[in-house]
């Protein structure tokens, strides 16, 4: 018994040692994969990077940004090793997820841009290099808490892959990011419930563009500099419930229609009529 | 007492009305937003009932229930899709004799028998052909256009069997797709070619009858769908630079909405088109694949279209042929894009957003495709997909992570349909060859 108990024991302790299992992947989990990465990246131990961030670009649970962040970091390591071959066959499957990709490279080396730019004006048609994007937005000056606002932003400029508000109460110091909804030709629009308030205050907010990695491109505002919408107390009504929406009357109501639903059924011959109009059908009249 | 008895169950198992319950596990109205209801008697000349029904307000939930009497029919074919976003997303059906209920379920998991597909029969029709398939009275037929000729093709006793259909437009076929025109649940042709203005043919009992044409431009590619949300299939045309909407009245008559949609600008050689609510929102959304420029895309409105770099990267790609399905079992609709000389790609619908996850979901290096189609046809409930390719037809296996794994090969082809043929509820794949139409089945 107490062996066993000692096996379980080590067991436990073997799948607790490595949380990046086959069953525990997940986003977090590859964020994990991802960390290790670009450690061993940073430390100059590019082989062990590329096999490390491998498998993020094969996992269908990363997110894009996780999956461009890791193909990018393979990629330069590919370069620094002097594999030009398999660096371009990265880079063209970064291209192929986003063709407006930015590289992230802090070392803002002078060959990995070149090489880069290069392989993207052969792959991307009208390619510009002074990608970006330009916004701008429409909102309310004032709306009522516990009510819907609706904010709408443009790109004049750019391939804006996703666009998100981020909204606090001032005096709060984390935003809430809500995703805006592409309208089409550049529109975006976003709608939010600020929380019901019995008292006035100010919503705090900026919007980001975003491409596919999910780095920011454009912003109005920023979370420094937010702008304000007023909003007067509203939204924190809590009515009684009529007497019909009270769950007894309307059970009791269910058992009487499901009463006389039976009753006709059961005086009728064959099934009764469906649910859906006309009810009956005849197929060969 | 006795006899009574007996009497009173002899008499309620005479009765010649039964009642139809449409089921399924999928979100009402996230996965699907309308059903379409087919019933039509199996004898020739018969009756057939087909009626659209939007899945809101009292509807709002599935199951619901139709009662069907025989009338003067002994038997029946009961059919019924379900769409998503203006779009066909799942198909079910049974055959009747009116003596017990009818359920058909729209489930997510569609599984086959298992085992490895064979091949029935021999290969019939025209070479080298596109196919559709068309559910309808008497069953799942498959239609057949090749350069050199055309048929209608069904299943009988473990083999193809053609008959002949209307005559075919002039021209080489370009594409061939499939949905309900004419407001009665059956699966009615839009036939594009290369000679010809888009030609239709609508859906006749268990046959096809000529439905004129739309406009009078030769197209180069063809998409169907519930653009303006009436419940009635549009139909959206590409050429060149050239995007067309033509809006249906419900009877298979088609109107050029001049101002819903335009190419100007944003394509200039257009050589596929595919329709699916990639965003999610209720109305379905345009992919333009193009022979010589990049993929675009148009976000659906209710009857409008607006340009939209946020759906598709724009990867310059030679398309071939565009496939909209889902293809990781999310209801959402991923791309499928069949390039020329070049790896299939595949592209995950996240969000609203097309991302290529071609290494990571398929097997490597990928097939070069002509055409794919999607469908549960093994024993698990994941989607799969057969390839119809130049170096020999691919059958891939859905795992559980959302991968696709190479199974069996098959014969050369230049396009495939997965349709249920024999209608003993199995999905069955078609495969259009050098040697006639093949039918694989496990």
């Amino acid at each position: 018994m107490a062996r066993t108990l000692v096996i379980f024991a080590l067991l436990l302790g073997v799948a607790h040692a490595d949380p990046i299992g086959a069953g525990a992947v997940g986003p977090q989990a590859i964020e994990t994969f991802l960390a290790r990465g670009q450690k061993l990246f940073d430390d100059q131990d590019y082989a062990a990077a590329i096999q490390t961030l491998s498998p993020v670009t094969r996992d269908s649970r990363a997110t894009r940004a996780q999956r461009l962040r890791a193909l990018e970091l393979i990629a330069l390591a590919d370069l620094i090793r002097g594999d030009e071959g398999s660096a371009r066959a990265t880079f063209e499957r970064i291209l192929d997820i986003d063709p407006g990709y930015q590289l992230r490279d802090p070392s803002g080396s002078p060959k990995v841009r070149a090489f880069f730019e290069s392989l993207k004006k052969q792959l991307i048609p009208g390619f510009d290099p002074n990608a970006g994007a330009d916004l701008e937005h429409a909102a309310p000056t004032a709306a009522t808490a516990g009510r819907p606002l609706e904010i709408e932003a443009r790109a004049t400029r750019g391939n804006v892959f996703d666009l998100v508000l981020a909204t606090r109460h001032r005096g709060e110091l984390a935003y809430k990011i809500v995703a805006a909804t592409p309208r089409g030709d550049g529109r975006w629009r976003v709608r939010v419930t600020p929380d019901p308030s019995a008292k006035p205050y100010v919503l705090e907010y900026y919007l980001e563009a975003r491409d596919a990695g999910g780095a920011a491109i454009a912003r109005v505002a920023s979370p420094d500099q937010p702008l304000e919408i007023a909003l007067a107390a509203g939204g924190a009504t809590d009515a009684k419930r009529p007497w019909y929406g009270r769950w007894y009357v309307i059970a009791g109501a269910a058992v009487v229609a499901a009463g006389v639903t039976g009753l006709a059924v059961a005086a009728s011959r064959g099934p009764g009529p469906g649910t859906l109009p006309p009810g009956s059908v005849t197929v060969t009249p | 007492m006795r006899f009574v008895l007996v009497t009173f169950v002899a008499a309620a198992g005479c009765t010649d009305a039964i009642t139809v319950e449409i089921a399924s596990d999928r979100p009402v109205p996230s996965a699907i937003d309308h059903v379409c209801i087919g019933v039509a008697d199996t004898k020739v000349g018969g009756g057939q009932f087909g009626q659209d029904y939007a899945l809101t307000g009292d509807l709002g939930r599935l199951p619901q229930t139709l009662r069907v009497e025989a009338g003067h029919a002994g038997s029946a074919l009961a059919w019924v899709r379900g769409d998503r976003g203006g779009v066909a997303a799942a198909l079910a059906s049974a055959r009747t004799d009116f003596s017990r209920d009818l359920t058909l379920s729209l489930n997510t998991c569609v599984k086959g028998p298992g085992g490895a597909p064979a091949q029935q029969g021999d290969a019939v029709g025209p070479a080298a052909a596109k196919l559709a398939a068309s559910e309808g009275p008497g069953g799942n037929l498959v239609v057949a256009i090749g350069p050199s000729g055309a048929a209608v093709i069904d299943a009988q006793h473990g083999a193809l069997v053609t008959s002949a259909g209307p005559t075919p437009p002039a021209g080489n076929p370009i594409a061939i797709v499939a949905a309900d025109l004419d407001g009665d649940c059956d699966d009615d042709l839009v036939i594009v070619t290369d000679g010809a203005p888009p030609t239709v043919w609508i859906r006749d009992g268990q046959g096809f009858k000529d439905g004129g044409t739309i406009g009078g431009s030769i197209a180069a590619a063809v998409a169907l769908g519930d653009v303006d949300r009436d419940g009635r299939t549009d139909v959206v045309l590409g050429y060149a630079g050239t995007l067309e909407l033509w809006l249906n009245d419900g009877a298979g008559n088609f109107t050029h909405a001049t101002q819903a949609l335009s190419g100007a600008g944003h394509v200039s050689s257009v050589s596929a088109l595919a329709l699916g609510d990639v965003d999610g929102d209720g109305s379905p959304d345009l992919i333009v694949g193009q022979s010589s420029a990049p993929l675009a895309a148009w976000l659906g409105g209710t009857g409008t279209f607006t340009f939209s770099t946020s759906i598709v990267p724009a990867v310059s790609l030679p398309v071939v042929s565009l496939a909209l399905a889902d293809a990781d079992g999310d209801y959402d609709p991923d791309l499928a894009v069949s390039v020329k000389g070049a790896a299939m790609r595949l592209y995950i619908d996240r969000d609203g957003h097309l991302e290529d996850q071609s290494f990571v979901r398929l097997p490597q290096p990928a097939p070069i495709a002509n055409a794919v189609a999607f469908g549960g046809w093994d024993d698990g409930c994941e989607p799969d997909a057969v390839i119809a390719a130049d170096a020999g037809a691919a059958t891939l296996h859905g795992q559980p992570t959302g991968t696709f794994a190479s199974a069996q090969s098959a014969p050369p082809a230049s396009a495939v349909v997965m349709t249920d043929i024999d209608d003993d509820g199995d999905l069955d794949a078609l495969l259009a060859t050098d040697q006639g139409v093949v039918w694989l089945a496990r």
